[in-house]
Protein backbone atom coordinates (compact mmCIF):
# COMPACT_ATOMS: atom_id res chain seq x y z
CA UNK A 1 0.00 0.00 0.00
CA UNK A 2 3.20 2.42 -0.08
CA UNK A 3 3.73 2.80 -4.13
CA UNK A 4 -0.12 3.70 -4.61
CA UNK A 5 -0.99 7.64 -3.83
CA UNK A 6 -4.04 9.26 -4.30
CA UNK A 7 -5.82 12.59 -4.13
CA UNK A 8 -8.48 11.75 -1.75
CA UNK A 9 -9.80 9.30 0.15
CA UNK A 10 -13.57 10.19 0.77
CA UNK A 11 -16.23 8.12 3.16
CA UNK A 12 -19.96 9.46 2.23
CA UNK A 13 -22.53 9.21 4.71
CA UNK A 14 -25.43 8.72 2.21
CA UNK A 15 -25.73 6.74 -1.13
CA UNK A 16 -26.78 10.37 -3.08
CA UNK A 17 -23.39 11.48 -1.87
CA UNK A 18 -21.55 8.90 -2.36
CA UNK A 19 -23.11 8.82 -6.05
CA UNK A 20 -22.78 12.26 -6.90
CA UNK A 21 -19.18 12.05 -6.32
CA UNK A 22 -18.84 9.35 -8.54
CA UNK A 23 -20.79 11.37 -11.51
CA UNK A 24 -18.76 14.65 -10.84
CA UNK A 25 -15.01 12.37 -10.56
CA UNK A 26 -16.01 9.97 -13.40
CA UNK A 27 -13.48 7.44 -14.20
CA UNK A 28 -11.07 9.38 -11.56
CA UNK A 29 -12.88 7.47 -8.58
CA UNK A 30 -13.15 4.21 -7.84
CA UNK A 31 -15.34 2.51 -5.05
CA UNK A 32 -13.42 0.87 -2.42
CA UNK A 33 -15.55 -1.28 0.18
CA UNK A 34 -13.79 -3.88 2.00
CA UNK A 35 -10.40 -2.65 0.16
CA UNK A 36 -8.99 -6.23 -0.22
CA UNK A 37 -8.97 -6.52 -4.46
CA UNK A 38 -7.82 -2.67 -4.05
CA UNK A 39 -4.99 -3.71 -1.98
CA UNK A 40 -4.08 -6.26 -5.19
CA UNK A 41 -4.39 -3.76 -8.03
CA UNK A 42 -3.02 -1.17 -6.09
CA UNK A 43 0.48 -3.67 -5.63
CA UNK A 44 -0.06 -4.45 -9.37
CA UNK A 45 -0.45 -0.93 -10.60
CA UNK A 46 -3.44 -1.61 -12.18
CA UNK A 47 -5.30 1.57 -11.15
CA UNK A 48 -3.93 3.96 -13.46
CA UNK A 49 -5.97 7.09 -13.43
CA UNK A 50 -7.44 6.76 -10.29
CA UNK A 51 -7.68 9.90 -8.08
CA UNK A 52 -10.28 9.10 -5.45
CA UNK A 53 -11.34 6.35 -3.22
CA UNK A 54 -15.02 5.90 -2.33
CA UNK A 55 -15.54 4.37 0.82
CA UNK A 56 -19.06 2.92 0.48
CA UNK A 57 -18.67 0.97 4.18
CA UNK A 58 -20.84 4.14 5.85
CA UNK A 59 -23.93 4.10 3.54
CA UNK A 60 -25.88 1.69 5.60
CA UNK A 61 -25.46 -1.69 3.36
CA UNK A 62 -24.91 -3.92 5.17
CA UNK A 63 -28.01 -5.85 6.07
CA UNK A 64 -29.13 -9.53 5.34
CA UNK A 65 -33.28 -9.72 5.15
CA UNK A 66 -36.04 -11.54 3.75
CA UNK A 67 -38.47 -9.90 1.43
CA UNK A 68 -41.38 -10.68 -0.43
CA UNK A 69 -39.41 -11.07 -3.55
CA UNK A 70 -36.54 -12.79 -2.34
CA UNK A 71 -33.58 -12.70 0.10
CA UNK A 72 -31.97 -9.16 -0.25
CA UNK A 73 -28.08 -9.11 1.09
CA UNK A 74 -26.56 -5.84 1.50
CA UNK A 75 -23.25 -4.61 -0.44
CA UNK A 76 -21.12 -4.39 2.35
CA UNK A 77 -22.03 -7.46 4.22
CA UNK A 78 -18.77 -9.22 4.83
CA UNK A 79 -17.82 -12.69 4.00
CA UNK A 80 -17.80 -13.83 7.71
CA UNK A 81 -20.99 -12.11 8.31
CA UNK A 82 -22.11 -14.37 5.89
CA UNK A 83 -20.49 -17.62 7.22
CA UNK A 84 -22.51 -16.86 10.47
CA UNK A 85 -25.92 -16.27 9.53
CA UNK A 86 -27.59 -19.12 9.95
CA UNK A 87 -29.98 -18.55 7.02
CA UNK A 88 -27.18 -19.39 4.99
CA UNK A 89 -26.75 -22.97 5.97
CA UNK A 90 -30.31 -23.64 4.39
CA UNK A 91 -29.79 -26.16 1.60
CA UNK A 92 -31.05 -23.53 -0.97
CA UNK A 93 -27.91 -21.13 -0.27
CA UNK A 94 -25.30 -23.44 1.30
CA UNK A 95 -23.46 -22.84 -2.66
CA UNK A 96 -23.17 -19.03 -0.83
CA UNK A 97 -22.21 -20.46 2.59
CA UNK A 98 -19.43 -22.66 1.31
CA UNK A 99 -17.98 -20.23 -1.05
CA UNK A 100 -17.79 -17.52 1.18
CA UNK A 101 -16.23 -19.85 4.38
CA UNK A 102 -13.74 -21.07 1.90
CA UNK A 103 -12.09 -17.81 0.72
CA UNK A 104 -8.17 -17.38 1.80
CA UNK A 105 -8.28 -16.39 5.64
CA UNK A 106 -10.05 -15.63 8.60
CA UNK A 107 -9.45 -12.18 8.65
CA UNK A 108 -10.07 -11.26 4.99
CA UNK A 109 -13.43 -12.85 5.56
CA UNK A 110 -13.56 -10.08 8.33
CA UNK A 111 -13.28 -7.75 5.92
CA UNK A 112 -14.31 -8.88 2.04
CA UNK A 113 -17.73 -7.78 1.17
CA UNK A 114 -20.14 -9.75 -1.51
CA UNK A 115 -20.52 -6.68 -3.43
CA UNK A 116 -17.02 -6.30 -3.83
CA UNK A 117 -16.13 -9.65 -5.10
CA UNK A 118 -19.13 -9.10 -7.69
CA UNK A 119 -17.70 -6.01 -8.60
CA UNK A 120 -14.16 -7.01 -8.54
CA UNK A 121 -15.04 -9.48 -12.13
CA UNK A 122 -12.55 -11.87 -11.37
CA UNK A 123 -12.77 -15.33 -12.52
CA UNK A 124 -11.07 -17.12 -9.86
CA UNK A 125 -13.25 -15.57 -6.66
CA UNK A 126 -15.67 -17.79 -5.43
CA UNK A 127 -18.68 -15.88 -4.17
CA UNK A 128 -19.26 -14.53 -7.66
CA UNK A 129 -19.63 -18.10 -8.65
CA UNK A 130 -21.57 -19.69 -6.15
CA UNK A 131 -24.07 -16.40 -6.86
CA UNK A 132 -24.61 -17.04 -10.35
CA UNK A 133 -25.27 -20.95 -9.49
CA UNK A 134 -27.91 -19.37 -7.00
CA UNK A 135 -29.61 -17.24 -9.52
CA UNK A 136 -28.74 -14.04 -7.96
CA UNK A 137 -29.69 -10.80 -9.26
CA UNK A 138 -28.01 -7.32 -8.53
CA UNK A 139 -29.00 -4.00 -7.71
CA UNK A 140 -27.49 -1.17 -9.23
CA UNK A 141 -27.74 2.58 -8.39
CA UNK A 142 -26.57 5.93 -10.17
CA UNK A 143 -28.04 9.10 -10.22
CA UNK A 144 -30.08 8.24 -13.30
CA UNK A 145 -31.85 5.50 -11.88
CA UNK A 146 -31.56 1.78 -11.26
CA UNK A 147 -31.45 -1.15 -12.77
CA UNK A 148 -31.71 -5.13 -11.79
CA UNK A 149 -29.64 -7.49 -13.18
CA UNK A 150 -29.06 -11.05 -13.53
CA UNK A 151 -25.22 -11.55 -12.10
CA UNK A 152 -24.27 -13.30 -14.44
CA UNK A 153 -24.47 -10.36 -16.74
CA UNK A 154 -22.23 -7.99 -14.88
CA UNK A 155 -19.45 -9.98 -16.04
CA UNK A 156 -17.44 -8.87 -19.52
CA UNK A 157 -14.17 -10.63 -18.43
CA UNK A 158 -11.34 -10.16 -16.24
CA UNK A 159 -11.41 -7.10 -13.94
CA UNK A 160 -13.48 -5.77 -16.83
CA UNK A 161 -17.26 -5.66 -15.10
CA UNK A 162 -20.23 -4.36 -16.88
CA UNK A 163 -20.95 -1.83 -14.26
CA UNK A 164 -20.20 1.67 -15.30
CA UNK A 165 -18.11 4.21 -13.60
CA UNK A 166 -21.16 5.95 -11.93
CA UNK A 167 -22.68 3.41 -10.62
CA UNK A 168 -23.08 1.60 -7.24
CA UNK A 169 -23.80 -1.84 -6.74
CA UNK A 170 -26.38 -1.85 -3.53
CA UNK A 171 -27.37 -4.88 -3.12
CA UNK A 172 -27.79 -8.56 -4.15
CA UNK A 173 -30.96 -10.39 -4.34
CA UNK A 174 -31.50 -14.49 -3.97
CA UNK A 175 -34.52 -16.28 -4.95
CA UNK A 176 -36.95 -17.62 -1.79
CA UNK A 177 -36.05 -20.90 -0.14
CA UNK A 178 -37.77 -23.41 -2.68
CA UNK A 179 -38.71 -26.94 -1.00
CA UNK A 180 -36.94 -29.86 -2.43
CA UNK A 181 -33.73 -27.62 -3.25
CA UNK A 182 -29.81 -27.95 -2.43
CA UNK A 183 -27.08 -25.85 -3.49
CA UNK A 184 -23.32 -26.62 -2.85
CA UNK A 185 -19.84 -25.15 -3.83
CA UNK A 186 -16.83 -27.19 -4.54
CA UNK A 187 -13.16 -25.38 -5.09
CA UNK A 188 -9.85 -27.54 -5.96
CA UNK A 189 -6.68 -25.11 -4.80
CA UNK A 190 -3.31 -26.30 -4.09
CA UNK A 191 -3.40 -24.86 -0.82
CA UNK A 192 -6.32 -24.79 1.72
CA UNK A 193 -5.77 -20.69 1.15
CA UNK A 194 -5.46 -20.42 -2.49
CA UNK A 195 -7.77 -19.19 -5.03
CA UNK A 196 -9.79 -21.70 -6.91
CA UNK A 197 -7.70 -23.94 -9.69
CA UNK A 198 -11.31 -24.47 -10.63
CA UNK A 199 -14.61 -24.32 -9.09
CA UNK A 200 -18.29 -25.68 -9.14
CA UNK A 201 -21.45 -24.31 -8.10
CA UNK A 202 -24.89 -26.49 -7.91
CA UNK A 203 -28.39 -25.54 -7.49
CA UNK A 204 -30.55 -28.48 -7.98
CA UNK A 205 -34.66 -28.79 -7.50
CA UNK A 206 -36.34 -32.01 -8.17
CA UNK A 207 -39.92 -31.93 -8.71
CA UNK A 208 -42.30 -34.15 -5.99
CA UNK A 209 -41.49 -37.55 -6.73
CA UNK A 210 -37.65 -37.06 -6.85
CA UNK A 211 -37.07 -36.25 -10.87
CA UNK A 212 -34.98 -33.34 -11.87
CA UNK A 213 -37.06 -29.67 -12.28
CA UNK A 214 -34.00 -27.91 -12.79
CA UNK A 215 -30.00 -27.82 -12.33
CA UNK A 216 -28.08 -24.75 -12.66
CA UNK A 217 -24.59 -25.65 -12.92
CA UNK A 218 -21.71 -23.10 -12.78
CA UNK A 219 -17.85 -23.75 -13.40
CA UNK A 220 -15.07 -21.03 -12.04
CA UNK A 221 -11.97 -19.90 -13.53
CA UNK A 222 -13.28 -22.37 -17.02
CA UNK A 223 -13.79 -18.78 -18.63
CA UNK A 224 -12.74 -15.14 -17.86
CA UNK A 225 -16.33 -15.10 -16.35
CA UNK A 226 -18.66 -17.72 -14.93
CA UNK A 227 -19.44 -20.25 -17.08
CA UNK A 228 -22.92 -21.65 -16.85
CA UNK A 229 -22.50 -25.16 -17.94
CA UNK A 230 -26.11 -25.69 -20.26
CA UNK A 231 -25.44 -29.11 -21.17
CA UNK A 232 -26.27 -30.60 -17.10
CA UNK A 233 -30.02 -29.47 -17.58
CA UNK A 234 -30.24 -30.75 -21.12
CA UNK A 235 -29.59 -34.42 -20.13
CA UNK A 236 -30.81 -34.39 -16.54
CA UNK A 237 -33.71 -32.58 -17.62
CA UNK A 238 -36.94 -34.66 -16.17
CA UNK A 239 -34.62 -37.80 -15.43
CA UNK A 240 -33.84 -39.20 -11.78
CA UNK A 241 -30.33 -39.03 -11.15
CA UNK A 242 -28.45 -42.40 -10.62
CA UNK A 243 -24.90 -43.45 -11.30
CA UNK A 244 -25.50 -44.03 -14.91
CA UNK A 245 -26.83 -40.81 -15.45
CA UNK A 246 -23.45 -39.11 -13.72
CA UNK A 247 -21.03 -40.65 -15.50
CA UNK A 248 -22.90 -39.73 -18.88
CA UNK A 249 -22.67 -36.29 -18.18
CA UNK A 250 -19.42 -36.66 -16.42
CA UNK A 251 -18.72 -37.33 -20.56
CA UNK A 252 -20.24 -34.49 -21.71
CA UNK A 253 -18.48 -31.63 -19.97
CA UNK A 254 -17.37 -29.30 -19.74
CA UNK A 255 -18.65 -28.08 -22.88
CA UNK A 256 -16.32 -25.36 -23.28
CA UNK A 257 -12.19 -25.52 -23.82
CA UNK A 258 -11.04 -24.30 -20.28
CA UNK A 259 -8.95 -20.95 -20.28
CA UNK A 260 -4.91 -22.22 -19.25
CA UNK A 261 -3.91 -20.43 -15.96
CA UNK A 262 -0.52 -20.39 -13.82
CA UNK A 263 -1.98 -23.00 -11.68
CA UNK A 264 -3.23 -25.33 -13.96
CA UNK A 265 -3.49 -26.47 -18.03
CA UNK A 266 -6.38 -26.92 -19.67
CA UNK A 267 -6.24 -30.44 -20.09
CA UNK A 268 -5.97 -30.45 -16.06
CA UNK A 269 -8.85 -28.10 -15.68
CA UNK A 270 -11.19 -30.70 -18.02
CA UNK A 271 -10.52 -33.93 -16.70
CA UNK A 272 -10.59 -32.29 -12.84
CA UNK A 273 -14.15 -30.51 -13.11
CA UNK A 274 -15.86 -33.94 -14.20
CA UNK A 275 -14.68 -35.10 -10.90
CA UNK A 276 -15.75 -32.00 -8.86
CA UNK A 277 -18.51 -32.20 -10.47
CA UNK A 278 -19.47 -35.42 -9.92
CA UNK A 279 -18.50 -34.91 -6.08
CA UNK A 280 -20.46 -31.62 -5.53
CA UNK A 281 -23.68 -33.15 -7.25
CA UNK A 282 -23.36 -35.95 -4.99
CA UNK A 283 -23.10 -33.90 -2.22
CA UNK A 284 -26.27 -31.66 -3.06
CA UNK A 285 -28.39 -34.69 -3.46
CA UNK A 286 -27.68 -35.89 -0.19
CA UNK A 287 -29.11 -32.48 1.13
CA UNK A 288 -32.25 -33.20 -0.47
CA UNK A 289 -33.20 -36.61 0.29
CA UNK B 1 -1.57 14.91 -3.01
CA UNK B 2 -2.89 16.81 0.13
CA UNK B 3 -2.69 14.66 4.06
CA UNK B 4 -5.72 14.17 6.17
CA UNK B 5 -6.03 14.47 9.84
CA UNK B 6 -7.56 11.76 11.28
CA UNK B 7 -8.46 10.50 14.73
CA UNK B 8 -7.70 7.01 15.96
CA UNK B 9 -8.48 4.95 18.75
CA UNK B 10 -5.46 2.75 19.92
CA UNK B 11 -5.24 0.49 22.46
CA UNK B 12 -8.05 2.91 24.75
CA UNK B 13 -5.74 6.36 23.82
CA UNK B 14 -7.40 8.83 20.97
CA UNK B 15 -4.21 9.58 18.32
CA UNK B 16 -4.65 12.62 16.51
CA UNK B 17 -2.21 12.02 13.21
CA UNK B 18 -2.23 13.26 9.28
CA UNK B 19 -1.75 10.46 6.88
CA UNK B 20 -1.52 10.30 3.13
CA UNK B 21 -4.91 8.87 1.62
CA UNK B 22 -4.27 5.78 0.58
CA UNK B 23 -1.79 4.23 3.94
CA UNK B 24 -2.05 1.31 5.80
CA UNK B 25 -3.19 0.79 9.04
CA UNK B 26 -0.16 -1.23 9.58
CA UNK B 27 2.38 1.83 8.39
CA UNK B 28 0.65 4.46 10.93
CA UNK B 29 0.82 1.93 13.39
CA UNK B 30 4.58 1.19 13.65
CA UNK B 31 6.06 4.61 11.56
CA UNK B 32 3.72 7.34 13.03
CA UNK B 33 2.96 5.81 16.41
CA UNK B 34 5.81 3.54 17.29
CA UNK B 35 3.77 0.93 17.78
CA UNK B 36 5.63 -1.90 16.28
CA UNK B 37 4.18 -5.32 17.77
CA UNK B 38 2.52 -5.72 14.58
CA UNK B 39 5.10 -6.97 11.55
CA UNK B 40 5.37 -6.41 8.19
CA UNK B 41 5.53 -9.75 6.31
CA UNK B 42 4.00 -10.14 3.20
CA UNK B 43 2.45 -6.62 2.91
CA UNK B 44 -0.14 -8.48 0.51
CA UNK B 45 -2.74 -9.92 3.16
CA UNK B 46 -1.74 -13.94 2.88
CA UNK B 47 0.36 -14.39 6.36
CA UNK B 48 -1.05 -12.69 9.10
CA UNK B 49 1.84 -11.28 10.55
CA UNK B 50 0.11 -7.52 10.61
CA UNK B 51 -2.84 -8.92 12.53
CA UNK B 52 -4.26 -6.39 14.82
CA UNK B 53 -8.11 -6.08 16.14
CA UNK B 54 -10.38 -3.29 14.98
CA UNK B 55 -13.91 -2.90 16.25
CA UNK B 56 -13.45 -6.44 17.58
CA UNK B 57 -12.30 -7.96 14.18
CA UNK B 58 -9.33 -9.31 13.74
CA UNK B 59 -7.92 -7.88 10.06
CA UNK B 60 -4.62 -7.51 8.32
CA UNK B 61 -3.42 -4.11 8.79
CA UNK B 62 -1.09 -3.85 5.75
CA UNK B 63 -4.48 -3.50 3.63
CA UNK B 64 -6.36 -1.74 5.81
CA UNK B 65 -6.59 1.63 4.75
CA UNK B 66 -5.84 3.77 7.60
CA UNK B 67 -8.82 5.99 7.20
CA UNK B 68 -10.74 3.33 7.33
CA UNK B 69 -10.47 2.96 10.71
CA UNK B 70 -11.14 6.27 11.74
CA UNK B 71 -13.17 6.45 15.15
CA UNK B 72 -12.62 2.50 15.25
CA UNK B 73 -11.22 1.26 18.38
CA UNK B 74 -8.23 -0.59 17.50
CA UNK B 75 -6.24 -2.68 19.47
CA UNK B 76 -2.59 -4.37 18.46
CA UNK B 77 -0.47 -6.23 20.81
CA UNK B 78 0.50 -3.72 22.81
CA UNK B 79 -2.61 -3.02 24.42
CA UNK B 80 -3.33 -6.08 25.72
CA UNK B 81 -0.25 -6.10 28.33
CA UNK B 82 -1.98 -3.67 31.30
CA UNK B 83 -0.42 -2.61 34.61
CA UNK B 84 2.42 -4.58 34.77
CA UNK B 85 0.18 -7.92 33.89
CA UNK B 86 0.30 -9.84 30.87
CA UNK B 87 -2.86 -10.61 28.95
CA UNK B 88 -3.88 -14.29 29.50
CA UNK B 89 -3.75 -15.00 26.28
CA UNK B 90 -0.31 -13.86 26.20
CA UNK B 91 0.81 -15.88 29.03
CA UNK B 92 -1.23 -18.78 27.22
CA UNK B 93 1.22 -18.58 24.37
CA UNK B 94 4.14 -18.07 26.40
CA UNK B 95 3.60 -21.10 28.90
CA UNK B 96 2.56 -23.44 25.64
CA UNK B 97 5.72 -23.31 24.28
CA UNK B 98 4.51 -21.26 21.28
CA UNK B 99 7.49 -18.80 20.51
CA UNK B 100 10.14 -20.19 18.56
CA UNK B 101 11.59 -17.24 16.35
CA UNK B 102 8.47 -15.12 17.66
CA UNK B 103 7.44 -13.01 14.02
CA UNK B 104 4.28 -14.81 13.79
CA UNK B 105 3.15 -14.35 17.62
CA UNK B 106 1.87 -11.15 17.74
CA UNK B 107 -0.50 -11.64 14.70
CA UNK B 108 -1.67 -14.98 16.10
CA UNK B 109 -2.04 -13.49 19.55
CA UNK B 110 -4.22 -11.31 18.45
CA UNK B 111 -6.47 -13.30 16.21
CA UNK B 112 -6.65 -15.69 19.17
CA UNK B 113 -7.63 -12.60 21.13
CA UNK B 114 -10.34 -11.61 18.62
CA UNK B 115 -11.88 -15.28 18.67
CA UNK B 116 -12.42 -15.57 22.67
CA UNK B 117 -13.72 -11.82 22.11
CA UNK B 118 -16.35 -12.95 20.21
CA UNK B 119 -16.86 -16.83 21.49
CA UNK B 120 -15.45 -17.46 24.74
CA UNK B 121 -15.98 -21.03 24.06
CA UNK B 122 -15.15 -22.11 21.00
CA UNK B 123 -15.33 -25.59 19.79
CA UNK B 124 -11.96 -27.31 18.03
CA UNK B 125 -13.34 -26.08 14.63
CA UNK B 126 -13.36 -22.78 15.71
CA UNK B 127 -9.72 -22.83 16.43
CA UNK B 128 -8.37 -24.28 13.86
CA UNK B 129 -10.39 -22.07 11.66
CA UNK B 130 -9.46 -18.56 12.63
CA UNK B 131 -5.79 -19.67 12.78
CA UNK B 132 -6.09 -19.84 8.91
CA UNK B 133 -5.07 -16.53 8.25
CA UNK B 134 -1.61 -17.12 10.21
CA UNK B 135 1.33 -18.49 8.91
CA UNK B 136 4.16 -19.80 11.07
CA UNK B 137 7.09 -21.19 9.36
CA UNK B 138 9.06 -22.52 12.59
CA UNK B 139 6.94 -25.44 13.93
CA UNK B 140 5.93 -23.77 16.78
CA UNK B 141 2.30 -23.18 14.98
CA UNK B 142 1.32 -26.59 15.90
CA UNK B 143 1.16 -25.15 19.60
CA UNK B 144 -1.24 -22.00 19.10
CA UNK B 145 -4.42 -24.43 19.68
CA UNK B 146 -2.72 -25.43 22.45
CA UNK B 147 -2.49 -22.23 23.89
CA UNK B 148 -5.99 -21.19 23.15
CA UNK B 149 -6.82 -24.06 25.23
CA UNK B 150 -4.88 -22.84 28.33
CA UNK B 151 -6.20 -19.15 27.38
CA UNK B 152 -9.81 -20.32 28.49
CA UNK B 153 -8.26 -21.52 31.29
CA UNK B 154 -6.64 -19.06 32.93
CA UNK B 155 -9.99 -16.26 32.09
CA UNK B 156 -11.86 -18.90 33.85
CA UNK B 157 -9.27 -18.78 36.47
CA UNK B 158 -9.08 -15.02 36.42
CA UNK B 159 -13.10 -14.42 36.99
CA UNK B 160 -13.42 -16.75 39.48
Amino acid sequence: MVHYELKDYIKPKTLEEALKLLHDYKGAAKIIAGGTVIHELSERNLLEGVEYFVDIENLGLNYVRIEKDGLHIGATTTFNQIVNNSLFTKPSYYALYLAAKGVSSYQVRNVATIGGSVCSSISFLDVPNALVALNAKAKLVSLNGERIENVENLFLGMLNPNISEDEILTEIILPLEETKTASYYMKLTERAFDYAIVSVGIKVKLNENGYVENIRTVFGNVQPTPYIENKVYEIAKGKYINEDLIKKIMEEIPSVEPIDSINASAWYKKKVLKVLFRDALKETLEMIS
Amino acid sequence: MSKKQIKLIVNGKEEIIEVNPYESLLKVLREYLGLTGAKRGCDYGGCGVCTVVVNGKAVYSCMYPAIKAEGKEITTVEGLYKDGKLHPVQKAFIDANTVQCGYSIPGAIMSAYALLLNNPNPSDEDIKEVFSGNLCRCSAGYYWPEAIKLAIKYMKQRES
